[in-house]
């Protein structure tokens, strides 16, 4: 849309035929797009909006029924007659006036409808838009077996309804955003004001305001945009998704801002501490001491995941004298024959089971149970009974993966995982010692760690203000 | 480039990893040896023999049962010092081996005879052999041939030899503590000599070494725990029987648990009526002092038990009778301490309880004057022994199951 395009047409830019022109100049020949003429009051007009954004049931029952009532009306002034659609007829209809035709295509792209009265400069927006999307499910990650059941959807719409549910507070807020400059995403920030930290606040906006991304298609996008500018934060994500409404509340409650991206049912927590990504929303409905087990016990799979094999390597092929006798005769006994080395062995057998799961997330659901078979059986046993890979290490390896699994936020489990092969390699060149410094690199690395100003491994959902101010 | 420079420092690790393991001091499992167990012996040409008993791990995992091997295979090789013969083991062996699992070390009696300072550092020194490792003393027979006894159960002889003497110590106290920081403790103190765990073999090694030994319900040859062996400086010179040896460790406060048979109340030469008395949770304490040159020792014994078993009726349902019995095990305690502490003045002359340890501890200055000849001293030592046990419970019957009897 531009000035070249207004000054082709003639001399009255709200006459029927040119707003028509316009729209084949800027719409071209798309097949969705619907300019129909209709009689207001006593004038001509025209709708045109979206078919794809759009219900056609709504603008029938809605829109054309109340333009054929006005038409009834007795004889009166254009500016009367749009007065008239404004305030009686659409009242209930979200709705707007506008008059430059640059808006008007915008708002149409955006699912909106416009009504143009025949050489008149104001234009009628209404707001019909009504998508077809998923309804509320139960959501795919992050299960819980007491709990709310409701999963956020693609559409922000019923996402933040969601939200606004669980909050019959005034101080809700949504703020709306646009990033990609090609596909203009509806992105949202939800915050309870007051509560939150407006300097946070601040920084968010600002990092949206400033993106240059050309398009958006899930928050994942948008996730890395807000971590990539917090400082020290290559190794643990510092911005916490989830696809429960229950979760995100909670943590919004605790002075979080979420950020919602239309088309995607992740919802993004900013800013998002070590400890979030080992909460489950579950801890919080059952017996305290319970979800403190649960915690507990997630930490816990959470080293045994990072260094189990690694361990397993430093150990059996550097300090023998560290395993009770009984245990290294039987892993003596088990490596009895086995061609490779140890870490060759626990290499093999990881990538083995990476690949596993690649396989297993990607494949079409209906050849899925190839996957257990082939895995199951063919890597795992017959593996062990042909002498290339030791018992143990499978269970290493099991323990390991079944470990990383424990995580309740995939994202983190899957850095995790990243972390292991580093330490395995630091394992198997220098033993224990390279462990160890492994370790101590992630944990330097780790307290390094900030997410919009809060120190990453503060344990506490309410950290110092003085320090982000 | 940013890229490019970490894909590069992965690809440098991953090769970092195929092309550096094994360059170090990393030992495949699969191509090194376990050490369980370890005997020094004098040599025949020359000074040391030493015996490895090395564990074949496929034989030892009862799930995959091996081929009917035997566990372990026992490989000796001689050396004018026992680290050189630890080298040249690998003349025999294929494998590396790992000496941190070594459970027990058996000094042969000869060798202990001539003292074992001079080789005992050699095992101190290393990294790799654990300080709570069993330090041995072989009586009556060759120390490798400990190593050769196997035994039905399919386990290595050095981790069999270990688990008795442990269980041993713990249900009877009839053998010293004598791990390798315990030579190290006794050699360093003063006023105490080393007593080491001695064990000897019953039956015939010869028979024992071969796999059809453990095939029979009643073992070729059994290695048993034979009490202390008494050392003076670092030489060997006695051994103590069991009975003694528990007496000694009671008086040490190292035995915990222990059961004594008391001669009844009706001393009768022919039958002599028992009665079995249980002790956990005992304690004991002495107290030293010099009376001019005679040290005077006051051993103070306390328990608690129960009682296992009477031969003789004693009636148990009154509180007089369970005070019988303990007066009874008191007399006992005190005359078998008594007894001990006679027999090792004696006999040996030299201070196995620590009673010179105790004064030197307590009384420092006091014990200065004595300390080069404390032995000495400890021959005319007084001691008196105060036992105090109390009898918690007679388990699960009161009186003994007998026919009270009717009528006159």
């Amino acid at each position: 849309m531009n000035t070249e395009n207004q000054n082709a047409i003639g001399e009255d830019p709200y006459g029927l035929e040119n707003v028509k022109k316009q729209f084949d100049q800027v719409f071209g020949n798309t097949a969705d797009l619907a300019v129909v003429s209709v009689n207001v009051g006593q004038y001509k007009g025209l709708l045109c909006y979206l078919t794809t954004m759009t219900n056609t049931d709504f603008i029938i029952d809605h829109v054309l029924n109340d333009l054929a009532l006005s038409e009834q009306k007795e004889p009166m002034g254009k500016e009367e007659t749009f007065h008239l659609l404004e305030t009686i007829h659409y009242a209930v209809l979200k709705h707007e006036t506008l008059q430059s035709m640059d808006t008007v295509m915008d708002k149409i792209v955006l699912g909106k409808a416009a009504i143009f009265i025949d050489g008149f400069q104001k234009v009628l927006v209404l707001e019909v838009r009504t998508l077809n999307s998923r309804s509320i499910e139960e959501p795919s990650t992050q299960n819980v077996v007491r709990g709310p059941k409701e999963g956020f959807t693609e559409s922000a719409d019923t996402n933040m309804s969601l939200i606004r549910r669980r909050f019959n507070n005034v101080n809700l807020r949504f703020e709306r955003f646009e990033l990609g400059y090609k596909t203009h995403t509806a992105v949202y920030i939800a915050y309870l004001n007051g509560d939150v930290d407006e300097h946070i606040l601040k920084q968010v906006r600002d990092k949206l305001n400033n993106s240059h991304i050309d398009s958006l298609f899930d928050s994942a996008k948008i996730e890395e945009l807000l971590h990539s500018k917090n400082k020290g934060v290559i190794l643990f994500p510092t911005v916490y998704n989830s696809e429960r409404p229950d979760a995100i509340c909670s943590h919004m409650i605790n002075r979080r801002i979420a950020v919602l991206v239309d088309g995607s049912p992740f919802v993004l927590i900013v800013p998002s501490l070590f400890s979030d990504f080992f909460k489950s929303p579950e801890d919080e409905y059952q017996w305290s001491l319970i979800g403190a087990f649960a915690r507990c016990l997630r930490y816990f799979a959470f080293i045994l995941s990072l260094i189990v094999p690694a361990l397993y390597i430093a150990v059996t092929s550097y300090h023998q004298e560290l395993v009770p006798t009984i245990l290294l005769t039987s892993i003596a006994a088990q490596r009895e024959g086995i061609p490779f080395p140890a870490s060759i062995e626990i290499l093999l057998m990881e990538i083995t089971f990476e690949i596993l799961r690649e396989a297993g997330t990607r494949m079409p659901r209906l050849v899925g149970p190839t996957i257990s078979i082939v895995g199951a059986l063919v890597l795992g046993e017959a593996a062990v009974q042909a002498g290339v890979v030791s018992n143990i290490n499978v269970i290493v390896v099991s323990m390991t993966a079944i470990s990383g699994f424990v995580a309740p936020i995939y994202t983190f489990g899957s850095k995790v995982r990243f972390f292991r092969f580093g330490m395995i390699i630091m394992a198997s060149v220098i033993g224990l010692y390279g462990l160890v410094l492994g370790c101590c690199l992630l944990m330097v690395q780790l307290t390094r760690i900030e997410s919009f100003g809060v120190p990453y491994v503060s344990l506490f959902s309410r950290w110092d203000k003085r320090r982000t101010t | 480039m940013r890229f490019m420079r970490i894909a590069g420092v992965i690809m440098l690790c991953c090769s970092l990893t195929i092309a550096c393991t094994g360059c170090w001091d990393q030992t495949e499992l699969n191509r090194s040896s376990l050490v369980t167990g370890m005997a020094l012996e004098p040599g025949d040409h020359m000074k040391y023999k030493v015996t490895f008993e090395v564990v074949n791990a496929l034989e030892t995992d009862p799930n995959k049962g091996g081929k009917g091997g035997t566990p372990t295979a026992v490989f000796s090789k001689e050396g004018n010092s026992i680290a050189e013969a630890t080298q040249k083991i690998n003349e025999n062996l294929e494998r590396m081996i790992l000496i941190s699992h070594i459970r027990v070390i058996i000094i042969d009696e000869r060798l202990a005879r001539k003292g074992i300072n001079q080789f005992i550092d050699v095992l101190q020194r290393n990294r790799y052999i654990r300080e709570d490792v069993l330090v041995l003393v072989g009586k009556g027979s060759k120390a490798s041939d400990f190593l050769k006894t196997v035994y039905a159960r399919g386990q290595y002889a050095g981790y069999k030899i270990q688990l008795q003497v442990e269980t041993y110590r713990k249900v009877y106290g009839g053998i010293p503590r004598s791990h390798l920081y315990d030579v190290a403790q006794a050699l360093l103190t003063e006023g105490r000599v080393l007593l080491l765990g001695a064990i000897s073999i019953t039956g015939d090694v010869e028979k024992s070494e071969s796999l059809d030994a453990i095939k029979t319900v009643y073992p070729a040859a059994v290695v048993r725990m034979a009490g202390a062996a008494v050392f003076r400086g670092d030489k060997l010179i006695g051994f103590l029987s069991n009975e003694h040896t528990r007496m000694v460790m009671l008086a040490s406060d190292y035995v915990n648990n222990t059961l004594f048979a008391i001669p009844g109340p009706d001393v009768n030469p022919s039958n002599p009526g028992a009665i079995a008395v249980q002790f956990y949770h005992m304690h004991s304490h002495m107290h030293v002092k010099m009376d001019g040159n005679t040290p005077k020792v006051r051993v103070v014994v306390e328990g608690d038990g129960k009682i296992t078993s009477i031969d003789e009726n004693i009636k148990l349902s009154t509180i007089q009778g369970f005070e019988k019995v303990e007066a009874m095990t008191r007399d006992y305690v005190n005359e078998q301490m008594l007894k001990t502490v006679s027999y090792v003045q004696k006999k040996f002359g030299v201070d196995v309880f620590g009673f010179g340890q105790h004064y030197y501890r307590y009384h420092f200055r006091k014990f200065k004057p004595f300390a080069q000849n404390w032995d000495s001293y400890f021959v005319k030592a007084e001691v008196k022994v105060d036992s105090n046990f109390t009898l918690r419970r007679p388990d699960l019957k009161t009186q003994k199951v007998m026919k009270d009897g009717i009528g006159p």
